[in-house]
């Protein structure tokens, strides 16, 4: 059963999926981590960029408006320059109406400029660029004029944010010192740029969303912003005029509350400082985005990665499980067909290969080698010649379609001799062109069932047989009964006809013969009563060694030169409830068929031996129940018996022998005796081989006397001359034979006459005379008187198949030694012709 | 001397009811017919002498009956079923409760042996 154990163990299957799955999820984590992992560098290095990017257009344009407010103050400076220079050489010679037209063109090339004053020594304005209705102011307290005042080399000088006088509105001024020709102070030169008027530098430039553009004095101070916000201007933010520490500094800008990237720059030869911000949520947006958005690609890439693992994974789990339910779909297959021990085959028709399972290869009996293709199986199988047809023929029938399966028993035979016989089942598949593809099935030993069924039908033939024979004994007893009247009558009034018609010779002679047959017929019907179970006879414990020991001592002497007997006889005391005749009856016919089957000569081989039954036996005729048997054996090695007459062997009157030469009774008369004893018969027979008949019987008990004399002694002659006459030539030879084999001369006649002729020829040659009295010419004591008138002293045996009291009477009258009985028994005959010698003659 | 004995013989056949008769009679018995199925209508006597049908089915309890009807007679069966060469008073004797048996075909000496046998007679 090693399926069985194959299923405790750990299925290295379950453990390579469990691996399988384990390393898929790992994998897949893996995959998603390394994604999840570039992206969120990706984000970190864009996040990098978009700041450096950031600062760097920052810091470009503020480096850019610091110097475009340079070149502007510059252009602011050259006009006072020049303007300074012009007044100095040409002012005091120009009108004051002229010199305010001239001051006004020359402001006017300059837009950042709304208007150029000139003040005198004492800071009171004296001209104008443009004129406007109001009064000149002084400006002595303005830190424009003061600078100038005190600082001969100051050079241009910028103010802080204030209020004009003059309008009232938010300005810067920038101021260059005006000399006499002396060098001594003689007022300034103010160009008055309009907070309004700077503005517009920057108006123009879009720094994008979120993002401004600051100038600042260096005290913090803004003075312009674009976007345009005008609570804040004026108002001190030093935190946007510090240059950041950092490139990617970030500011929490006072203005707005956000936080900002910022850059800033000092436009130079002057307190200015122009700084750009941006809101860092701003400047970071796009960033911000496309990290969301490589955050849900990411998101998306990692659901659907676990998607795919949880597919890959229930995929391995279904293959898994339908790789399980496959190995268990097998293992029960190989359970169920071992359960049922069959063996299963699968051929392939056009590669002729072949798949036989262990228990097939068992099954067909081939050995070890394992069988790989269909022609090497036809080539080794060893199938039942008697098989061979019919399973071609079902193997045909089913491959051209005219049976949907394929089903046949056949023998085949194992390497250690023995038949087995199979049952094979399959079904072959077909192609399109209706020819065999595959062809698949199984076989089982049917041996034991095949052997019930014979077995079986062996009862039911024994069955049958036992009450034919019961009916035909039954028949044979009612005609036994009817016959044993009819020859009784003929007997009886046949011997009272006798006796009075004792002066015609004639007519006594008929009824002689008239007797004479009756005694035949008598002698059938004995026969008959044999077999018949209902004859009803003595029965006695019977020594049977003993009569299987008699039955050869008479057999012997008559066998023929090339038949010898083999015995062995091992049954000791062994007894059975029997008619001592009856059973000698079944040995002597037994071993007569013997004989008469071994024509050629041969060995007969007779045995006995005690058996002990422990459970019931079935045998050819008749079953045994369990208990002790002495069996009694007899094989010849003759012709044999054909199995068509095995069955009727035991049947009256059947016989193959010729007309006349047996009565075909003795086979139905042991068989008779032996089932009326409780026993049974088995035979075995081969044609050419022999036959062996075995014959059981019941051990009634022990025999308590064993025989009186020993068994293979019997007198002896001497070379003695006996005549030996009787009209039947067959008992004559028997008759010589016996005599023969006890040590004596025989001489036989067939005919009392020619008996009287070869006695008075020599009247001294014969020592004794043996004689049937039954014959044609003359009568045996008619004889014997013949004879006695020659030597009255001469030794007589009378031998008669029926005495009576006349033949009794006749034989005292004649003076006969010795009467004996037919059939004539060799112990009976070697006394009396030892006692009739020992008379003298 | 005294009376000859009295035999009644029981069988079917008449041909061998009447060769027995005839044997008997020349021996100086008195024989006469008994009838099976009216078996000791006529009296007692000394000696049955009964043929058995079927000695191992039906025959033994045909015996039993008529030996019900002469109570103490002693008794041979004769049958056509015996087998030959069994004892006269043997096994075959005691399994049917009778006296004696004999096989037919019947002869006269055996028949007359036993018949003396059991009367005490001889011829």
């Amino acid at each position: 059963m090693s399926s069985i154990r194959d299923i405790a163990i750990p299925d290295p299957g379950l453990l390579r999926f469990k691996r399988l799955q384990l390393g898929v999820v790992v994998l897949g984590i893996l995959v998603i981590l390394a994604f999840a992992g570039s992206s969120a560098n990706d984000a970190w290095r864009s996040y990098r960029y978009t700041l450096a990017a950031n600062q760097r257009e920052l810091n470009n344009i503020a480096n850019a408006l610091a110097e475009q407010t340079v070149w502007s103050l510059q252009a602011v400076d050259l006009l006072l320059l020049d303007t300074a220079s012009w007044y100095r050489s040409e002012g005091a010679s120009t009108p004051p109406d002229q010199l305010e037209a001239t001051l006004a063109a020359r402001t006017a090339g300059v837009p950042q400029v709304r208007r150029v004053t000139i003040m005198d020594a004492r800071g009171n304005q004296i001209y104008r660029s443009q004129d406007f209705a109001g009064p000149n102011f002084n400006v002595a307290d303005r830190s424009y004029f003061i600078a100038q005042r005190d600082h001969p080399e100051g050079g241009m000088f910028m103010s802080e944010l204030l209020t004009t006088r003059s309008e009232g509105r938010a300005a810067v001024i920038l101021s260059r010192r005006l000399d006499d020709a002396q060098g001594h102070f003689n007022g300034i030169v103010a160009a008055n740029v309009d907070l309004e008027d700077l503005d517009q530098l920057y108006r123009t430039i879009d720094v994008g969303a979120g993002s401004a553009i600051q100038l600042l004095r260096d005290d913090g101070t803004l003075l312009v912003r674009n976007p345009r916000l005008a609570e804040v201007i004026g108002h001190p933010f030093p935190a946007l005029a510090r240059a950041p520490q950092h490139a990617f500094d970030e500011v929490l800008n006072p203005i707005t509350g956000h936080r900002d990237f910022i850059a800033v720059a000092n436009v130079r030869h002057s307190p200015l400082r122009l700084a750009v911000t941006r809101d860092a949520g701003i400047a970071l947006q796009p960033w911000r985005d496309e990290t969301i958005r490589a955050a849900i690609r990411t998101l998306i890439v990692a659901l659907l990665s676990a998607l795919m693992l949880a597919i890959v994974l229930r995929q391995i789990t279904r293959i898994a499980s339908g790789q399980r339910a496959l190995r268990e779909s097998e293992e029960r297959y190989a359970l169920a067909m071992e359960g049922a021990n069959e063996g299963h085959w699968d051929w392939d028709a056009a590669t002729d290969r072949l798949f036989f399972s262990p228990r097939m290869r068992a099954l067909d009996g081939q050995g070890a080698e394992a069988l790989t293709s269909g022609a090497a199986w036809r080539a080794g199988v060893n199938m039942h010649p008697g098989d061979r047809a019919r399973f071609e023929a079902a193997l045909r029938d089913h491959f051209e379609g005219r049976r949907p399966r394929f089903e046949c028993e056949y023998r085949v035979r194992h390497a250690d001799g023995e038949w087995h016989w199979l049952l094979a089942r399959g079904r072959c598949l077909f192609g399109a062109d209706r020819k065999p593809v595959r062809f698949v099935g199984s076989a089982v030993d049917i041996t034991v069932q095949k052997q019930a069924e014979m077995d079986k039908d062996q009862l039911e033939s024994q069955l049958r047989q036992s009450q034919k024979m019961e009916a035909i004994g039954t028949l044979a007893g009612g005609i036994a009964h009817d016959f044993n009247n009819v020859l009784g009558a003929i007997l009886g009034y046949g011997e009272l006809a006798l006796q009075h018609a004792a002066e015609d010779q004639q007519l006594r002679r008929y009824l002689d013969n008239v007797l004479h047959a009756a005694e035949r017929a008598k002698l059938l019907v004995e026969r008959i009563l044999g077999f018949s179970r209902s004859g009803l006879g003595d029965r006695v414990l019977v020594h049977v060694q003993a009569v299987v020991i008699e039955t050869l001592e008479l057999l012997e002497p008559t066998l023929p030169a090339a038949i010898r007997i083999e015995s062995s006889l091992t049954a000791g005391t062994a007894a059975v409830m029997a008619d001592p005749t009856y059973l000698h009856q079944v040995t002597m016919n037994l071993c007569t068929n013997g004989v008469q089957a071994m024509s050629g000569g041969g060995v007969l081989k007779v045995g006995l031996d005690r058996m002990e039954l422990f459970e019931t036996r079935t045998l050819s005729r008749g079953s045994l129940t369990p208990g002790h048997y002495v069996r009694i054996s007899v094989a010849d090695t003759g012709v044999g018996i054909a199995p068509a007459h095995l069955e009727r062997i035991f049947d009256p009157f059947f016989t193959t022998k010729k007309v006349g030469e047996g009565t075909g009774l003795g086979l139905s008369l042991v068989h008779g005796i032996v089932a009326d004893l409780g026993g049974a018969i088995d035979v075995r027979s081969s044609i050419g081989a022999g036959t062996c008949f075995e014959i059981w019987l019941p051990v009634a008990g022990e025999a308590q006397i064993p025989r009186p004399e020993s068994a293979d002694w019997l007198p002896q002659g001497n070379g003695e001359t006996l005549m030996i006459v009787d009209d039947e030539r067959p008992l004559v030879e028997l008759a010589e034979e016996i005599v023969a084999g006890l040590g004596y001369e025989p001489v036989g006649f067939s005919s009392s006459v020619a008996a009287l002729d070869a006695f008075r020829a020599a009247p001294d040659r014969f020592a004794a005379v043996v004689t049937d009295e039954s014959m044609p010419e003359l009568s045996g004591t008619d004889m014997i008187a013949e004879f006695r008138q020659l030597r009255p002293r001469l030794p007589v045996i009378l031998m008669s198949g029926h005495g009576d009291a006349r033949l009794a009477r006749r034989a005292a009258e004649v003076g006969i030694d010795e009467v004996l009985r037919k059939p004539l028994h060799r112990r009976d005959l070697a006394q009396a012709i030892a006692r009739v010698l020992k008379t003298p003659g | 001397m005294k009376a000859p004995a009295h035999v009644v013989i029981y069988e079917e056949d008449f041909l061998t009811r009447g060769l027995l008769e005839e044997w008997l009679r020349e021996a100086g018995y008195r024989v006469r017919s008994g009838n099976t199925c009216d078996a000791g209508r006529d009296g007692p006597c000394d000696l049955l002498i009964v043929s058995v049908y079927m000695p191992k089915h039906t025959g033994p309890q045909c015996v039993r009956d008529i030996q019900a009807a002469h109570p103490g007679t002693p008794v041979i069966a004769i049958s056509g079923q015996f087998r030959p060469g069994l004892a006269a008073a043997g096994t075959t004797a005691q399994a049917l409760s009778v006296q004696q048996v004999v096989a037919k075909p019947l002869t006269r000496q055996k028949l007359l042996d036993c018949v003396h046998g059991i009367l005490g007679t001889s011829s």
